[in-house]
């Protein structure tokens, strides 16, 4: 394990204290549990997805609300921010993807026209992201068990992952990640407890299975190297892959609860512009900050002043490193940055 | 019940418990009590309603939808004719399918020297060459037929269909018509795919298939599903003040809990509850779990719901497994749950020629000798009620479930399922806030004419087996 090495190498942990990172914005508007969130590719914009039915951008420097799109089915699991920024995806329990132009008029009730709905999945819309660099091509993964690459432009489905060919999940698909260094590369987490990597060009067969977890994969996350990749899990871990090689890296494990209560399990994982280290947002409001290679917990968000009422559902890190935002069912976002003289790790 | 007690209740918008209450258990005033979320005039109650695929959750919606709710738009009638026509050449593929699996055995057997079976060789001896029998069609409809069982193997029925319904609607027509095809549906209980609905529209083909078509009340009732990506569906409605069991009261609600009367019926198809079932967490908030259960499941056999394996399985058994996931579920640990045996005409029919020991979870159904149908299918209703009840106890620390009697194509008992459901609710609020608290046995099921039950309930509720109205 990545682990065992880095200690024996001599390596040490990194050092923080609970003043390095700090929650420096909350972000109010939600009546209901967030369940998803995402950064924009260039400016400091955040979409969030609610139970309460609707999704709103924010500017995350100022905390203003710059939409608030009403949506028509209010059961939504997931958003994403086109690259160019003016578009945001979303989909859920309506088996469908639906976009949104960000520079339409909202009707006198609020309401944003949706300029298009991707159907076609045979069940609930887990998980959306944009091609990066593409505003035209979108992949989404489903509780149908199949991924689908989609052109937005046409509405058409350009390729299936799974499904009818064999080598596709064989349970909901919870989550994707798309390689940012090479975009033809992606990979999915899913109920059945494996991770699925695929080329975009052969949806005939998946290149490769990864096992290891024991329980439904929440979400998966590419290595900034874009060779390898985290997951976050209900088996209460997050866990380090090869891409190539199929290897389990690392494990990264809780301490048992002292009340031996059941182990929090993992929904949301992402890491910060190096690699050194991985946070991960657990069911029972702890958010922490693993050193992904000495395997250490370096610091619980959850403990810190001004954190989380309730389950961490959704986080991800800015495109410039500097800043975390975490989702809740407490109905907050919250943005965590580390503090002056903290290096970007 | 008090005066004051009954002014403190309009006061503050709560139900008004009836004349024979007893005093609440908690000695705080109701002035003194919070009031809860959902009785906010504003607040829409929300049900929730699941089942097994065929159990009837979609007819109970559209049910709804046209009792309750606005009519059907021309844009989702279209999307309810382009479904119906699609689901139209999935039965066909089955019966296909069915006719080919029949043909390979009753040729097996006539070609056998050592067949006893008679009327297969007599058949081959009318039909000229060996090698065809009653379920032989010609080389142009076997043409089609291995086409249409191909795109379907591969899954891209789909591309093909609603879109050339009208190409192919008089080879559909012609099918049906054959004998081949009638000889085989014939033998329908063999066909474990087949869906009851097949016969009303493949027996209207071409009328289905034509432009004009426009699917009549009954039509989209009939038709399987909501909508064509089967998502969820849901609509909001009101239900208005008729209540049938007011008289049992003698007792008319007040007014002010016109409130409550504001619920969201949400319809989500269930395949795949068993494992990740993550959205279920976001029904928390739900005032009640509709469960559907098809009574005429009992001796049918379907595709595993999840997993891999192809071995079918008995229909109830799913139902049953699909109900005991639901009801443990952390996020449904508070709610009530609601359960419709529905389907209870097609149940009735059967029950006489199909034992209900068909399926091995009733293995120990021991019913009265009866020449009667009707009384075998109340003996049959009431020890599967048993059955649900026993099983939501054993998880829930003895909870009541309600249970509740259905023909879902029929819209009077979906109507009285509605107003009994929220008499369900009623009676869990006032439970919750004390005052009337009566044995729940007595309405928590609704047809009392079961010999297992007390003699005293039969007295005290004469006006409960009008609301039955099964026959």
């Amino acid at each position: 394990a990545v682990e065992k090495y880095s200690k024996a190498q001599g390596r040490t942990a990194v050092s923080f204290n609970p003043t390095d990172l700090v929650c420096c914005r909350t972000l109010q508007g939600h009546s209901g549990k967030v369940y998803s969130l995402d950064w924009t590719p260039e400016k400091n914009w955040i979409v969030s997805a609610s139970q309460d039915g609707r999704l709103i951008v924010w500017n995350a420097l100022t905390s203003q609300k710059t939409h608030a799109i009403k949506l028509h089915c209010p059961w939504v699991m997931t958003c994403a921010f086109a690259p160019n920024g003016q578009s945001v995806a979303c989909g859920g329990l309506d088996s469908a993807c639906s976009i949104f132009n960000l520079s339409s008029q909202a009707d006198r009730d609020g309401n944003m026209p949706v300029s298009r709905v991707l159907t076609g999945h045979k069940g609930y819309v887990s998980s959306c992201q944009y091609v990066p660099d593409q505003e035209t091509r979108l992949i989404t993964g489903s509780g149908d068990q199949t991924c689908v690459l989609w052109d937005v432009t046409t509405g058409q489905r350009i390729s299936i992952f799974g499904g009818e060919f064999p080598s596709g999940h064989t349970a909901d698909v919870l989550s994707l990640s798309i390689n940012s260094l090479n975009t033809n590369m992606f990979i999915s987490g899913s109920c059945d407890t494996t991770v699925r990597l695929w080329d975009l060009r052969i949806a005939s067969r998946a290149v490769r299975t990864y096992h290891g977890h024991e329980g439904d994969i929440n979400s998966v996350k590419f290595f900034p190297d874009g060779q390898r990749f985290g997951t976050g899990s209900d088996d209460g871990t997050c866990r380090l892959f090869d891409m190539r090689t199929g290897h389990q890296l690392q494990v990264y494990n809780r301490e048992p609860d002292r009340n031996d209560n059941e182990l929090p399990i993992v929904t949301s994982v992402a890491f910060s512009i190096s690699g050194r280290l991985l946070f991960a947002g657990y069911s029972n409001g702890d958010c922490y900050v693993w050193d992904t290679l000495l395997a250490e917990m370096v610091l619980n968000l959850g403990t810190l002043q001004n954190s989380h009422e309730g389950r961490i559902s959704c986080l991800g890190l800015s495109s410039d490193g500097s800043a975390l935002c975490t989702g809740s069912w407490d109905k907050n976002l919250k943005i965590w940055a580390f503090s002056g003289h903290r290096k970007i790790v | 019940m008090q005066p004051l007690t009954r002014f403190v209740c309009t006061l503050v918008s709560l139900p008004v418990p009836p004349a024979n209450s007893v005093e609440p258990r908690d000695d705080a005033p109701y002035s003194a009590r919070t009031v809860p979320e959902y009785l906010d005039q504003k607040r829409i109650q929300k049900l929730l309603i699941l089942g097994s695929p065929g159990a009837g959750t979609s007819t109970i919606f559209k049910q709804a939808k046209l009792l309750y709710g606005s009519r059907f738009t021309p844009e989702e009638l279209d999307n309810i004719k382009l479904m119906i026509q699609s689901n139209m050449f999935k039965y066909l593929g089955i019966l296909l399918e069915g006719r080919e699996r029949f043909e390979e055995e009753a040729l097996a057997i006539s070609n056998n020297p050592n067949s006893e079976d008679e009327d297969t060789q007599q058949e081959e001896n009318e039909s000229s060459g060996l090698n065809s029998c009653i379920y032989s069609i010609n080389a142009k409809l076997k043409k089609f037929s291995d086409w249409l069982l191909d795109i379907i193997a591969m899954g891209d029925l789909d591309a093909f269909f609603p879109a050339a319904t009208r190409e192919y609607a008089p080879v559909v027509d012609e099918l049906w018509k054959h004998p081949a095809i009638q000889a085989t549906y014939k033998r329908k209980d063999e066909l474990y795919f087949l869906p009851d609905v097949a016969e009303y529209f493949l027996s209207r083909a071409i009328e289905v298939s034509s432009n004009e078509y426009e699917p009549s009340e009954k039509d989209v009732l009939y038709a399987e599903g909501v909508s064509q990506g089967n998502g969820l569906a849901f609509i909001d409605f009101t239900l208005d003040e008729r209540n049938p069991m007011s008289e049992l009261y003698g007792d008319s609600h007040d007014p002010s809990s016109q409130a409550q009367n504001k619920y969201q019926l949400i319809r989500v198809n269930a395949k795949g509850l068993n494992e990740g079932c993550k959205w279920v967490e976001m029904f928390e908030d739900v005032r009640a779990v509709i469960f559907s259960v098809a009574l005429s499941d009992y001796d049918q056999l379907g595709a595993p719901a999840s997993g891999t394996s192809r071995r079918l399985e008995n229909k109830m058994i799913q139902s049953k497994d699909l109900f005991e996931a639901t009801i443990r579920h952390p996020s449904f640990r508070d709610t009530p749950f609601v359960l419709v045996l529905n389907k209870f005409d097609i149940f009735e029919e059967k029950i006489g020629r199909s034992p209900l020991t068909a399926c091995e979870w009733f293995s120990d159904f021991d019913p009265l000798r009866t020449h009667n149908n009707q009384s075998m299918a109340q003996q049959a209703f009431f020890y599967v009620a048993m059955k649900f009840k026993n099983l939501y106890a054993a998880h829930t620390g003895d909870r009541k479930l309600f249970v509740w009697q259905a023909r879902a194509r029929d819209g009077p008992t979906v109507d009285e399922a509605f107003r009994y459901i929220r008499e369900v609710l009623r009676w869990e609020d006032e439970k919750e806030y004390g005052g009337f608290c009566p044995d729940e046995s007595f309405y928590s099921t609704t047809e009392l004419s079961s010999s297992r039950l007390v003699e005293q309930d039969w007295q005290q509720h004469p006006a409960a087996d009008q609301r039955q109205g099964s026959t």
